[in-house]
């Protein structure tokens, strides 16, 4: 099962992702923009999924740090965020990100891009 | 891992329980508080403007109900445009009038209406039953303890159904 570190300040978001995927991965959710990498070096996810708007810290500013550290550099990151414009997105693939995902998201979909995120991650090996 | 939505037949469909639907669930929509503001409203509603309305929360999630997309039209109104053209863009009474002149709305609070919505474990005919009855396109859905998880949509819940 893998493991899947939400960084994301709504707890709402965690409890959607629990109940959409009770049995598909393990979920391990913070609220911590400035602990993340930290966070990301601890528990060791196979992937992150990771919003923008974190209270007053910028969630690209936290996958810029994340793919700028040798230890978290590997672990791909979806950006899950409910800012879908244009450049928020461009924005957020510069800073590292190998998806995006707005929210609210269809379970089905988030699904499909997290397999595709860690079939690419596992190929790289 | 996969989560590939299986073919269902529409009347065994229609007994499932809405989790069943991975492929029709909207989650985690964007939410106001009550004492929020109606540029906050305005805000939340911009990012999804299929869920036709702002869901309202309280401090443990709940749901408190929700600023469908109608009532945000006439309080707009007032940010938007000059006085003077309010009637000739929107049928208002007299009533509303005197209210969009003293500012209109000011909290999703004033702004909000009741939310039409079932629990994740109702089968999918309540969920399209309530919705065709009480002429709402969107419902919201939510967990046992009454918390929004999301929301589904009319037309994509038929039109699967038609589909499959």
């Amino acid at each position: 099962m893998p493991r899947l570190l939400l960084i994301d300040d709504e707890s709402r978001v965690a409890r959607a992702l629990e109940f959409a995927f009770p049995q598909e991965m393990e979920i391990v959710s913070s609220a911590d923009a400035a602990g993340a990498v930290g966070t990301a070096t601890t528990v060791r996810p196979d992937l992150i999924l990771l919003d923008i708007a974190l209270g007053g810290a910028s969630g690209l500013q936290v996958c810029r740090d994340l793919k700028a550290d040798d230890r978290t550099r590997s672990i791909p990151v979806i950006v899950l965020s409910g800012q879908t414009d244009a450049v928020t997105k461009a924005e957020a693939f510069a800073a590292g990100a190998g998806d995006f995902v707005p929210k609210p998201f269809v379970p089905t979909e988030l699904m499909a891009r997290i397999d595709a995120q860690l079939r690419r991650s596992e190929a790289r090996g | 891992m996969s989560s590939t939505p299986q073919a269902v037949q529409p009347e065994l469909a229609w007994e499932k329980p809405l989790h069943a639907f991975q492929d029709l669930l909207h989650l985690a929509p964007p939410v106001c508080r009550a004492d929020d503001g109606l540029m906050s409203v305005v805000e939340a509603f911009s990012r999804d403007p299929g869920a036709r309305c702002v869901y309202i929360l309280d401090a443990g999630d709940r749901l408190l109900g929700a600023v469908p997309e109608r009532a945000l039209d006439r309080d707009l109104i007032t940010l938007a445009l000059p006085e003077v053209l309010w009637p000739e863009v929107h049928e208002l009474d007299m009533r509303e009038l005197v209210r969009l002149s003293r500012g209109g709305a000011q909290t999703a609070r004033q702004l909000m209406s009741k939310a039409h919505a079932v629990t994740a474990a109702a089968p999918l005919k309540e969920a399209i039953t309530l919705m065709v009855r009480s002429g709402e396109t969107t419902i919201a859905v939510l967990d046992d303890q009454q918390r929004l998880l999301g929301y589904m949509a009319l037309f994509e819940v038929l039109a699967q159904l038609a589909k499959r």
